[in-house]
């Protein structure tokens, strides 16, 4: 018998013993790695709450508040000095446009809703040929 | 519209839909886990078991190896997974044989006027090391026996070394990063262990 023979069944008598177990030992092995995993979900929990794993939405945020701060320190172009009407035209829009960024759940209410708005849209249309 | 809607619309806005992805990378992540330590914990047991002679100390181990991994290297790529976790278990199974020590000697002390030889084992080491005999292990004709016997014979490294190459079956790469030793030193424990390990179970491996 040479080394590799030796070893092949060595191999084979250990590989034996550890496939026949007692239910005990078995039994805590499994409450083992319960106990690791639960660890490991508890620790992975904590980390996706942490705030390092928040970095990409802050940055996301900041950015949005940097855009919208240039964006409203930046004076109307292409408006006359004297068209005040253009220039409170945009002031709405911008202030909408932060309505908008603010309150994301009003866009996503709209989206929900949107067959609410279409059908309240043509009850409206249709409205005065009934009456009529 | 201006570049602040266009942005918004750009911005997902579903929350759910963007905490599924990670949270599906973390089940994935759990069940690659269950599965790696399903494979390796009755090896990890029965090496510990053969290095400790102890079936509890042994679980004891295991388990604080595994919550080891699970704590420090969950997130680590799962190939590194095999010899991180064999390299946390050797360490605990050192662990363990140091307080065993530390204790025996403790209790030698303490018992040290009850004894004529200060250098004879306490009974803790006594039980620990307590091998049967080779009349009895011939009597039993129990292979496995035989060679649980000769593999505590060895030297610690030697022992490491066999088991984790032949018994976990992981290349020289991985038991030199689990023993923390060279790819040289591992191959040369291997060796001794093999031919050591034939010459004391000559009789019952022919």
């Amino acid at each position: 018998m040479n080394d590799a023979d030796f070893e092949s069944r060595t191999r084979a008598r250990l590989q034996d013993s550890a496939e026949n177990l007692d239910g005990h030992v078995r039994s805590r092995l499994a409450r083992a790695r319960a106990a690791a995993l639960d660890e490991h979900a508890r620790r992975a929990t904590r980390s996706f709450r942490s705030p390092g794993a928040w970095l990409p939405a802050g940055a996301l945020a900041g950015a949005a508040v940097l855009a919208l701060t240039v964006l409203l320190a930046r004076p109307p172009q292409g408006a006359d000095p004297g068209s005040g009407a253009v220039a409170s035209v945009e002031a709405v829009t911008s202030v909408e446009d932060i309505e908008l960024l603010a309150a994301a759940e009003s866009l996503e209410l709209l989206a929900e809703e949107a067959a609410f708005y279409e059908w309240a849209g043509e009850a409206a249309a249709a409205a005065p040929s009934a009456s009529g | 519209m201006t570049a602040f809607a266009t942005l918004a619309l750009a911005t997902p806005l579903r929350p759910a839909a963007d905490d599924a992805a990670p949270r599906e990378g973390r089940l994935d992540r759990a069940r690659a886990l269950d599965r790696f330590l399903r494979e390796v914990e009755k090896r990890a047991f029965r090496i510990a078991q053969i290095a400790l002679r102890d079936t509890d100390d042994a679980l004891d181990v295991v388990q604080d190896s595994m919550l080891q991994l699970a704590r420090a290297y969950g997130d680590r790529p799962a190939e590194e997974w095999r010899p991180l976790f064999h390299r946390i278990l050797q360490n605990r199974i050192r662990d363990c044989q140091r307080r065993r020590r530390t204790r025996s000697r403790i209790f030698a002390w303490w018992h040290a006027g009850e004894t004529d030889d200060d250098d004879a084992p306490g009974p803790l080491e006594q039980a620990a090391t307590a091998e049967p005999g080779p009349a009895l292990r011939l009597e039993n004709d129990d292979a496995l026996a035989a060679l649980e016997a000769a593999l505590r014979e060895l030297p610690p490294r030697q022992q490491q070394a066999f088991l984790l190459r032949n018994f976990e079956e992981l290349d020289v790469a991985g038991t030199a990063a689990a023993m923390g030793c060279s790819e040289g030193s591992v191959k040369t424990h291997h060796f001794r262990a093999v031919q050591a390990l034939r010459a004391r179970l000559g009789e019952h491996w022919r």
